[in-house]
Protein backbone atom coordinates (compact mmCIF):
# COMPACT_ATOMS: atom_id res chain seq x y z
CA UNK A 1 0.00 0.00 0.00
CA UNK A 2 3.01 2.34 0.72
CA UNK A 3 4.79 1.69 -2.18
CA UNK A 4 1.31 2.85 -4.25
CA UNK A 5 0.91 5.82 -2.69
CA UNK A 6 4.40 6.66 -3.34
CA UNK A 7 3.53 5.08 -6.85
CA UNK A 8 0.86 7.60 -6.84
CA UNK A 9 2.80 10.75 -5.93
CA UNK A 10 5.11 9.64 -8.36
CA UNK A 11 2.30 10.13 -11.39
CA UNK A 12 1.16 13.26 -10.14
CA UNK A 13 4.37 14.67 -10.34
CA UNK A 14 5.28 13.31 -13.51
CA UNK A 15 2.26 15.09 -14.98
CA UNK A 16 2.83 18.32 -13.52
CA UNK A 17 6.66 18.51 -14.26
CA UNK A 18 5.59 16.72 -17.71
CA UNK A 19 3.46 19.84 -18.23
CA UNK A 20 6.25 22.06 -17.25
CA UNK A 21 8.06 20.61 -20.40
CA UNK A 22 5.42 21.49 -22.65
CA UNK A 23 6.72 24.17 -25.46
CA UNK A 24 6.22 27.38 -24.40
CA UNK A 25 5.17 30.14 -26.36
CA UNK A 26 7.39 33.03 -27.91
CA UNK A 27 6.40 36.47 -26.52
CA UNK A 28 4.65 38.12 -29.27
CA UNK A 29 6.35 40.79 -31.12
CA UNK A 30 3.48 43.38 -32.27
CA UNK A 31 3.37 44.19 -36.22
CA UNK A 32 4.07 47.96 -37.11
CA UNK A 33 1.83 49.55 -40.08
CA UNK A 34 0.70 53.06 -40.45
CA UNK A 35 3.63 54.43 -38.34
CA UNK A 36 1.56 52.68 -35.69
CA UNK A 37 2.46 49.76 -33.37
CA UNK A 38 -0.48 47.27 -34.36
CA UNK A 39 -0.96 46.11 -29.91
CA UNK A 40 -3.39 42.82 -29.13
CA UNK A 41 -4.63 43.93 -26.22
CA UNK A 42 -7.89 42.46 -23.78
CA UNK A 43 -9.61 45.24 -22.14
CA UNK A 44 -10.97 43.10 -19.82
CA UNK A 45 -9.77 40.58 -17.58
CA UNK A 46 -10.67 39.25 -14.07
CA UNK A 47 -7.87 37.90 -11.51
CA UNK A 48 -7.81 36.61 -8.19
CA UNK A 49 -8.13 37.67 -5.43
CA UNK A 50 -11.83 38.32 -7.14
CA UNK A 51 -13.80 36.59 -9.46
CA UNK A 52 -10.66 35.15 -11.68
CA UNK A 53 -9.19 32.20 -11.26
CA UNK A 54 -5.98 32.96 -11.83
CA UNK A 55 -3.16 35.05 -9.98
CA UNK A 56 -2.10 38.08 -11.35
CA UNK A 57 1.87 36.23 -12.58
CA UNK A 58 -0.18 33.45 -13.67
CA UNK A 59 -2.80 35.78 -15.85
CA UNK A 60 0.29 37.50 -17.28
CA UNK A 61 1.92 34.15 -18.55
CA UNK A 62 -1.58 33.10 -19.96
CA UNK A 63 -1.74 36.45 -21.70
CA UNK A 64 1.11 35.80 -23.48
CA UNK A 65 0.62 32.44 -24.58
CA UNK A 66 -2.45 34.29 -25.70
CA UNK A 67 -0.54 36.19 -28.15
CA UNK A 68 -1.46 39.25 -25.87
CA UNK A 69 0.69 42.88 -25.96
CA UNK A 70 -1.67 44.23 -23.18
CA UNK A 71 -4.40 43.26 -21.08
CA UNK A 72 -6.62 45.49 -18.84
CA UNK A 73 -7.10 43.57 -15.16
CA UNK A 74 -10.70 44.71 -14.69
CA UNK A 75 -11.91 43.34 -11.28
CA UNK A 76 -15.41 44.27 -10.40
CA UNK A 77 -15.18 47.66 -7.99
CA UNK A 78 -11.68 47.42 -6.97
CA UNK A 79 -8.08 47.44 -8.53
CA UNK A 80 -6.07 46.38 -5.54
CA UNK A 81 -5.28 43.19 -7.49
CA UNK A 82 -4.64 44.84 -10.95
CA UNK A 83 -2.17 47.15 -9.21
CA UNK A 84 -0.54 44.43 -7.48
CA UNK A 85 0.03 42.94 -11.30
CA UNK A 86 1.47 45.68 -12.69
CA UNK A 87 3.82 46.03 -9.80
CA UNK A 88 4.72 42.14 -10.65
CA UNK A 89 5.12 43.27 -14.21
CA UNK A 90 7.58 45.65 -13.64
CA UNK A 91 10.96 44.79 -15.57
CA UNK A 92 9.76 41.69 -16.47
CA UNK A 93 9.51 40.87 -20.10
CA UNK A 94 5.33 40.11 -21.14
CA UNK A 95 2.18 41.94 -21.97
CA UNK A 96 1.62 45.43 -20.49
CA UNK A 97 -0.47 45.31 -17.32
CA UNK A 98 -2.95 48.18 -17.29
CA UNK A 99 -4.74 48.61 -14.50
CA UNK A 100 -8.44 48.67 -14.42
CA UNK A 101 -11.66 48.33 -12.52
CA UNK A 102 -15.34 46.60 -14.02
CA UNK A 103 -17.44 49.12 -12.54
CA UNK A 104 -20.46 46.86 -11.56
CA UNK A 105 -23.78 48.36 -11.07
CA UNK A 106 -27.23 46.54 -12.08
CA UNK A 107 -28.03 48.75 -14.65
CA UNK A 108 -24.93 49.15 -16.33
CA UNK A 109 -20.92 47.57 -16.66
CA UNK A 110 -17.96 49.76 -17.50
CA UNK A 111 -14.71 48.44 -17.90
CA UNK A 112 -12.46 51.31 -17.20
CA UNK A 113 -8.48 51.34 -18.09
CA UNK A 114 -6.17 53.38 -17.07
CA UNK A 115 -6.80 53.72 -13.43
CA UNK A 116 -4.74 54.62 -10.14
CA UNK A 117 -7.75 54.60 -7.47
CA UNK A 118 -11.26 52.98 -7.43
CA UNK A 119 -13.83 54.30 -8.57
CA UNK A 120 -17.50 54.91 -7.14
CA UNK A 121 -19.66 53.16 -9.14
CA UNK A 122 -22.90 54.45 -6.77
CA UNK A 123 -23.96 57.16 -8.30
CA UNK A 124 -24.74 56.24 -11.95
CA UNK A 125 -23.01 55.73 -15.80
CA UNK A 126 -22.59 59.69 -16.31
CA UNK A 127 -20.76 60.22 -12.66
CA UNK A 128 -18.57 56.85 -13.10
CA UNK A 129 -17.51 58.00 -16.44
CA UNK A 130 -16.41 61.29 -15.50
CA UNK A 131 -14.51 59.83 -11.97
CA UNK A 132 -12.97 57.52 -15.16
CA UNK A 133 -11.79 60.66 -17.14
CA UNK A 134 -10.56 62.48 -14.39
CA UNK A 135 -8.28 59.91 -13.34
CA UNK A 136 -6.83 60.07 -16.98
CA UNK A 137 -8.37 56.81 -17.92
CA UNK A 138 -11.00 55.21 -20.71
CA UNK A 139 -14.52 53.67 -19.77
CA UNK A 140 -15.65 51.17 -22.09
CA UNK A 141 -18.96 49.95 -21.75
CA UNK A 142 -18.94 46.27 -20.72
CA UNK A 143 -21.40 43.67 -22.73
CA UNK A 144 -23.76 46.55 -24.25
CA UNK A 145 -27.15 43.84 -24.17
CA UNK A 146 -30.15 44.40 -23.23
CA UNK A 147 -29.34 42.93 -19.75
CA UNK A 148 -27.48 46.55 -19.36
CA UNK A 149 -29.47 49.12 -21.49
CA UNK A 150 -31.42 50.36 -18.50
CA UNK A 151 -28.06 52.25 -17.21
CA UNK A 152 -27.12 53.55 -20.42
CA UNK A 153 -29.30 57.26 -21.31
CA UNK A 154 -28.03 58.83 -24.44
CA UNK A 155 -25.82 61.33 -22.19
CA UNK A 156 -23.59 58.53 -20.50
CA UNK A 157 -23.23 56.76 -24.19
CA UNK A 158 -22.24 60.18 -25.33
CA UNK A 159 -19.30 60.20 -22.44
CA UNK A 160 -18.10 56.75 -23.52
CA UNK A 161 -14.57 56.28 -24.70
CA UNK A 162 -15.20 52.33 -26.05
CA UNK A 163 -17.58 50.03 -26.11
CA UNK A 164 -17.62 45.77 -26.65
CA UNK A 165 -18.42 45.22 -29.75
CA UNK A 166 -17.16 41.63 -29.38
CA UNK A 167 -17.33 39.69 -26.29
CA UNK A 168 -17.95 35.58 -25.85
CA UNK A 169 -21.34 36.11 -25.53
CA UNK A 170 -21.96 37.62 -28.87
CA UNK A 171 -21.84 33.18 -29.56
CA UNK A 172 -25.55 33.81 -28.51
CA UNK A 173 -27.21 35.65 -31.31
CA UNK A 174 -29.16 37.71 -29.54
CA UNK A 175 -26.38 39.40 -27.70
CA UNK A 176 -24.68 39.64 -31.76
CA UNK A 177 -28.04 41.44 -32.18
CA UNK A 178 -28.40 43.41 -28.86
CA UNK A 179 -24.51 44.21 -29.53
CA UNK A 180 -25.20 45.87 -33.41
CA UNK A 181 -28.09 47.76 -31.85
CA UNK A 182 -25.87 49.70 -29.10
CA UNK A 183 -22.77 50.18 -31.80
CA UNK A 184 -24.99 51.74 -33.76
CA UNK A 185 -26.59 54.08 -31.14
CA UNK A 186 -23.20 54.85 -29.82
CA UNK A 187 -21.77 55.51 -33.26
CA UNK A 188 -24.62 58.23 -33.75
CA UNK A 189 -23.98 59.92 -30.10
CA UNK A 190 -20.17 59.33 -29.98
CA UNK A 191 -18.97 59.46 -33.72
CA UNK A 192 -15.20 58.16 -32.72
CA UNK A 193 -16.21 55.82 -30.08
CA UNK A 194 -13.75 53.00 -30.45
CA UNK A 195 -14.94 49.33 -31.13
CA UNK A 196 -13.27 46.94 -28.22
CA UNK A 197 -12.84 43.27 -28.28
CA UNK A 198 -12.70 41.66 -25.11
CA UNK A 199 -12.84 38.18 -23.50
CA UNK A 200 -14.25 38.72 -19.99
CA UNK A 201 -12.23 36.36 -18.99
CA UNK A 202 -12.65 34.33 -15.24
CA UNK A 203 -11.66 30.57 -16.23
CA UNK A 204 -11.75 28.51 -19.26
CA UNK A 205 -11.96 30.38 -22.46
CA UNK A 206 -8.77 32.26 -22.53
CA UNK A 207 -7.35 35.89 -22.25
CA UNK A 208 -7.76 37.49 -25.93
CA UNK A 209 -10.69 35.09 -27.07
CA UNK A 210 -11.54 38.48 -28.43
CA UNK A 211 -9.57 41.05 -28.73
CA UNK A 212 -8.67 44.62 -29.51
CA UNK A 213 -6.33 45.97 -32.19
CA UNK A 214 -4.56 49.38 -30.99
CA UNK A 215 -3.27 51.78 -33.28
CA UNK A 216 -1.12 52.68 -30.59
CA UNK A 217 1.54 55.47 -31.29
CA UNK A 218 3.92 53.96 -28.12
CA UNK A 219 4.42 50.19 -26.98
CA UNK A 220 3.15 51.51 -22.77
CA UNK A 221 -0.06 51.85 -21.08
CA UNK A 222 -0.05 55.64 -22.03
CA UNK A 223 0.17 54.65 -25.75
CA UNK A 224 -2.74 52.35 -25.24
CA UNK A 225 -5.28 54.25 -23.42
CA UNK A 226 -4.44 57.26 -25.79
CA UNK A 227 -5.43 55.21 -28.72
CA UNK A 228 -8.73 54.21 -27.09
CA UNK A 229 -9.46 57.83 -26.04
CA UNK A 230 -8.75 58.70 -30.35
CA UNK A 231 -10.79 55.85 -31.36
CA UNK A 232 -7.74 53.71 -33.05
CA UNK A 233 -9.34 50.34 -32.30
CA UNK A 234 -10.55 47.46 -34.21
CA UNK A 235 -12.10 45.23 -32.49
CA UNK A 236 -12.09 41.19 -33.64
CA UNK A 237 -14.34 38.31 -32.37
CA UNK A 238 -13.66 35.08 -31.96
CA UNK A 239 -14.56 34.00 -35.39
CA UNK A 240 -11.60 36.81 -36.68
CA UNK A 241 -14.53 39.33 -37.80
CA UNK A 242 -13.24 43.23 -37.76
CA UNK A 243 -15.56 45.74 -36.33
CA UNK A 244 -14.61 49.60 -36.10
CA UNK A 245 -13.96 52.47 -38.03
CA UNK A 246 -12.95 51.46 -41.86
CA UNK A 247 -9.73 53.87 -41.89
CA UNK A 248 -8.31 51.63 -38.42
CA UNK A 249 -9.53 48.44 -40.27
CA UNK A 250 -7.35 49.24 -43.34
CA UNK A 251 -4.67 49.77 -41.40
CA UNK A 252 -4.86 46.13 -39.15
CA UNK A 253 -5.95 44.85 -42.30
CA UNK A 254 -2.33 46.31 -43.91
CA UNK A 255 -0.44 44.75 -40.47
CA UNK A 256 -2.09 41.39 -41.82
CA UNK A 257 -3.01 40.56 -38.27
CA UNK A 258 -5.06 37.17 -37.67
CA UNK A 259 -6.50 35.57 -34.67
CA UNK A 260 -3.97 33.33 -33.52
CA UNK A 261 -4.89 29.69 -34.37
CA UNK A 262 -7.03 27.80 -31.64
CA UNK A 263 -4.56 26.39 -28.81
CA UNK A 264 -6.56 23.05 -28.84
CA UNK A 265 -5.25 20.59 -26.48
CA UNK A 266 -2.25 19.00 -27.28
CA UNK A 267 -1.65 15.12 -26.72
CA UNK A 268 0.69 16.07 -24.78
CA UNK A 269 -0.86 18.42 -22.01
CA UNK A 270 -3.48 16.49 -21.79
CA UNK A 271 -1.30 13.56 -21.19
CA UNK A 272 -0.01 15.74 -18.44
CA UNK A 273 -3.38 16.26 -17.21
CA UNK A 274 -4.48 12.89 -17.28
CA UNK A 275 -1.33 11.79 -15.24
CA UNK A 276 -1.41 14.61 -12.62
CA UNK A 277 -5.28 13.66 -12.28
CA UNK A 278 -4.72 9.94 -11.88
CA UNK A 279 -2.18 10.17 -9.91
CA UNK A 280 -3.82 12.21 -7.10
CA UNK A 281 -7.14 10.30 -7.57
CA UNK A 282 -4.80 6.84 -6.84
CA UNK A 283 -3.40 8.97 -3.77
CA UNK A 284 -6.73 8.82 -2.49
CA UNK A 285 -7.66 4.55 -3.68
CA UNK A 286 -4.44 2.76 -2.31
CA UNK B 1 -10.48 0.02 0.19
CA UNK B 2 -8.45 2.59 1.66
CA UNK B 3 -9.66 4.91 4.86
CA UNK B 4 -10.30 7.03 2.68
CA UNK B 5 -12.99 5.66 0.67
CA UNK B 6 -14.27 3.64 3.22
CA UNK B 7 -14.69 7.06 5.28
CA UNK B 8 -16.85 8.46 2.07
CA UNK B 9 -19.45 5.26 1.76
CA UNK B 10 -19.20 4.09 5.64
CA UNK B 11 -18.73 6.84 7.56
CA UNK B 12 -19.51 5.92 10.85
CA UNK B 13 -18.15 2.97 11.39
CA UNK B 14 -15.18 3.81 9.71
CA UNK B 15 -14.91 7.12 11.43
CA UNK B 16 -15.43 4.52 14.97
CA UNK B 17 -12.75 2.51 13.98
CA UNK B 18 -9.78 4.73 12.84
CA UNK B 19 -10.84 6.63 16.01
CA UNK B 20 -10.12 3.45 18.44
CA UNK B 21 -7.09 2.90 16.12
CA UNK B 22 -5.41 6.05 17.36
CA UNK B 23 -6.20 8.33 19.30
CA UNK B 24 -2.69 10.74 19.22
CA UNK B 25 -2.29 12.79 16.15
CA UNK B 26 0.63 13.26 13.97
CA UNK B 27 1.57 16.68 12.71
CA UNK B 28 3.18 15.28 9.79
CA UNK B 29 0.60 13.20 8.66
CA UNK B 30 -2.38 16.42 9.27
CA UNK B 31 0.11 18.56 7.22
CA UNK B 32 0.42 16.16 4.57
CA UNK B 33 -3.73 16.00 4.30
CA UNK B 34 -3.70 19.66 4.12
CA UNK B 35 -0.91 19.68 1.13
CA UNK B 36 -3.51 16.73 -0.81
CA UNK B 37 -6.02 19.53 -0.60
CA UNK B 38 -4.09 22.03 -1.85
CA UNK B 39 -2.64 19.70 -4.61
CA UNK B 40 -6.26 18.93 -5.62
CA UNK B 41 -7.49 22.40 -5.66
CA UNK B 42 -4.13 23.43 -7.75
CA UNK B 43 -4.59 20.78 -10.02
CA UNK B 44 -8.43 21.17 -10.45
CA UNK B 45 -8.55 24.54 -10.79
CA UNK B 46 -5.41 25.00 -13.17
CA UNK B 47 -6.99 22.46 -15.56
CA UNK B 48 -10.23 24.34 -14.93
CA UNK B 49 -8.56 27.95 -15.87
CA UNK B 50 -5.88 27.15 -18.76
CA UNK B 51 -6.35 23.33 -19.93
CA UNK B 52 -2.78 22.45 -18.59
CA UNK B 53 -1.29 21.58 -15.39
CA UNK B 54 2.72 22.78 -14.77
CA UNK B 55 4.34 23.48 -11.77
CA UNK B 56 4.08 27.32 -11.30
CA UNK B 57 0.27 26.54 -12.43
CA UNK B 58 -0.43 24.02 -9.77
CA UNK B 59 2.03 25.49 -7.17
CA UNK B 60 0.31 28.93 -7.91
CA UNK B 61 -2.97 28.38 -8.14
CA UNK B 62 -2.98 26.26 -5.27
CA UNK B 63 -1.39 28.86 -3.22
CA UNK B 64 -3.69 31.18 -4.22
CA UNK B 65 -6.70 29.14 -3.67
CA UNK B 66 -5.14 27.95 -0.35
CA UNK B 67 -7.40 30.70 1.42
CA UNK B 68 -10.36 27.06 0.41
CA UNK B 69 -8.67 24.51 2.69
CA UNK B 70 -7.83 27.72 5.35
CA UNK B 71 -11.60 28.24 5.67
CA UNK B 72 -12.13 24.44 5.76
CA UNK B 73 -9.49 24.47 9.10
CA UNK B 74 -11.31 27.54 10.68
CA UNK B 75 -15.08 25.86 10.67
CA UNK B 76 -13.28 22.52 11.17
CA UNK B 77 -11.56 23.94 14.94
CA UNK B 78 -15.19 26.18 15.25
CA UNK B 79 -16.47 22.35 15.97
CA UNK B 80 -13.66 20.15 17.31
CA UNK B 81 -12.26 22.61 19.60
CA UNK B 82 -14.80 23.04 21.65
CA UNK B 83 -16.17 19.59 21.82
CA UNK B 84 -15.07 17.89 25.41
CA UNK B 85 -16.19 14.66 24.82
CA UNK B 86 -14.02 13.89 22.07
CA UNK B 87 -11.88 10.72 22.68
CA UNK B 88 -8.90 11.50 20.28
CA UNK B 89 -6.47 14.83 20.48
CA UNK B 90 -7.12 17.67 18.35
CA UNK B 91 -4.40 17.11 15.91
CA UNK B 92 -6.20 13.56 15.40
CA UNK B 93 -9.36 15.39 15.16
CA UNK B 94 -7.84 16.91 12.35
CA UNK B 95 -6.50 14.30 11.00
CA UNK B 96 -9.46 12.41 10.36
CA UNK B 97 -12.15 15.35 9.27
CA UNK B 98 -9.41 15.80 6.57
CA UNK B 99 -9.48 12.39 5.89
CA UNK B 100 -12.87 12.78 4.88
CA UNK B 101 -12.55 14.94 1.54
CA UNK B 102 -13.24 12.33 -0.98
CA UNK B 103 -16.81 13.86 -2.61
CA UNK B 104 -15.15 17.59 -2.95
CA UNK B 105 -11.77 16.23 -4.52
CA UNK B 106 -13.94 13.80 -6.81
CA UNK B 107 -15.49 17.37 -7.40
CA UNK B 108 -12.51 18.73 -8.46
CA UNK B 109 -11.10 15.93 -10.41
CA UNK B 110 -13.45 14.45 -12.29
CA UNK B 111 -14.03 17.32 -14.50
CA UNK B 112 -10.01 17.56 -15.70
CA UNK B 113 -10.56 13.94 -15.94
CA UNK B 114 -12.82 14.61 -18.50
CA UNK B 115 -10.81 17.30 -20.10
CA UNK B 116 -7.56 14.77 -20.49
CA UNK B 117 -10.03 12.38 -21.74
CA UNK B 118 -12.19 14.49 -24.22
CA UNK B 119 -10.22 17.06 -24.84
CA UNK B 120 -13.54 19.30 -24.23
CA UNK B 121 -14.39 20.89 -20.68
CA UNK B 122 -17.40 20.20 -19.17
CA UNK B 123 -19.80 23.64 -19.28
CA UNK B 124 -19.39 25.88 -15.93
CA UNK B 125 -23.30 25.54 -14.88
CA UNK B 126 -22.99 21.57 -15.09
CA UNK B 127 -19.81 21.44 -12.85
CA UNK B 128 -21.69 24.26 -10.57
CA UNK B 129 -24.51 21.89 -10.59
CA UNK B 130 -22.55 19.31 -9.65
CA UNK B 131 -21.73 20.81 -6.85
CA UNK B 132 -24.85 19.61 -4.84
CA UNK B 133 -23.45 16.23 -4.24
CA UNK B 134 -20.36 17.24 -2.52
CA UNK B 135 -22.57 19.32 -0.10
CA UNK B 136 -24.90 16.69 0.51
CA UNK B 137 -22.39 14.49 0.93
CA UNK B 138 -20.30 16.46 3.59
CA UNK B 139 -23.29 16.68 5.78
CA UNK B 140 -23.76 12.98 5.95
CA UNK B 141 -20.03 12.69 6.61
CA UNK B 142 -20.31 16.12 9.31
CA UNK B 143 -22.61 13.98 11.18
CA UNK B 144 -21.18 10.60 11.28
CA UNK B 145 -17.48 12.66 12.85
CA UNK B 146 -19.78 14.69 15.52
CA UNK B 147 -21.17 11.24 16.68
CA UNK B 148 -17.78 9.23 16.49
CA UNK B 149 -14.86 11.03 16.53
CA UNK B 150 -16.02 14.49 18.54
CA UNK B 151 -18.92 12.02 20.81
CA UNK B 152 -21.30 15.02 20.81
CA UNK B 153 -25.12 13.87 21.66
CA UNK B 154 -25.92 17.91 19.74
CA UNK B 155 -25.10 16.62 15.96
CA UNK B 156 -27.28 18.94 14.74
CA UNK B 157 -25.76 21.89 16.33
CA UNK B 158 -22.09 20.90 15.04
CA UNK B 159 -23.35 20.28 11.94
CA UNK B 160 -24.99 23.81 11.57
CA UNK B 161 -21.98 25.43 13.47
CA UNK B 162 -19.82 23.96 10.80
CA UNK B 163 -21.58 24.39 7.50
CA UNK B 164 -22.10 28.33 9.11
CA UNK B 165 -18.68 28.93 9.33
CA UNK B 166 -17.80 27.07 6.10
CA UNK B 167 -20.91 29.50 3.98
CA UNK B 168 -20.65 32.62 5.82
CA UNK B 169 -16.82 32.81 5.17
CA UNK B 170 -17.61 31.44 1.52
CA UNK B 171 -20.44 33.87 1.05
CA UNK B 172 -17.97 36.76 2.28
CA UNK B 173 -15.42 35.56 -0.18
CA UNK B 174 -17.89 36.32 -3.18
CA UNK B 175 -19.42 38.74 -1.95
CA UNK B 176 -15.63 40.24 -2.13
CA UNK B 177 -15.15 39.12 -5.33
CA UNK B 178 -18.31 40.44 -7.30
CA UNK B 179 -17.44 43.67 -6.81
CA UNK B 180 -18.52 43.87 -2.72
CA UNK B 181 -21.03 43.82 -0.22
CA UNK B 182 -22.30 47.25 -1.81
CA UNK B 183 -23.02 45.58 -5.04
CA UNK B 184 -24.93 42.60 -3.69
CA UNK B 185 -27.29 45.18 -2.06
CA UNK B 186 -27.60 47.37 -5.58
CA UNK B 187 -28.24 43.87 -7.44
CA UNK B 188 -31.32 43.10 -4.71
CA UNK B 189 -32.48 46.84 -4.98
CA UNK B 190 -31.81 47.99 -1.50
Amino acid sequence: MRLGRWAAAALFATGVVGGSLAPRVPIHEPARAGGYWILAADFHVHGFPGDGALAPWLLRDEAARAGLDAFVLTNHNRVSTARAARRLAEGAPGPIVIVGQEMTARGFHVAAAGLEEPVDWTRGAVAAIRAVHAQGGVAIAAHPGRDYWQGWDDASVALLDGYERAHPSMRAAINATDFGAFAARAARLRPAIAAIGSSDFHSGLAPGFCRTWVLARERSAAGVIEAVRDGRTVAMDMDGRFYGNAEAMRVVQEAGVAMPAAQRPTAWTRGAVAAAVLGLLLLMLL
Amino acid sequence: MTADVALAFSPAATFERLARARARGRVTALAARLLLAVAVIGTGVAVAATGRVSVELVAGVGLSWSFAVAVQVVAAAAVILPARARTVTVVRAFELWFQAHLPWSLWFLLPPLYFAVSGERLHDSVVALAAIVPMLWTVVLLRAFARRVLRSPRIGTIVTAHQLVVWGLTLCYVAYAIGGWDRVLDEVGL
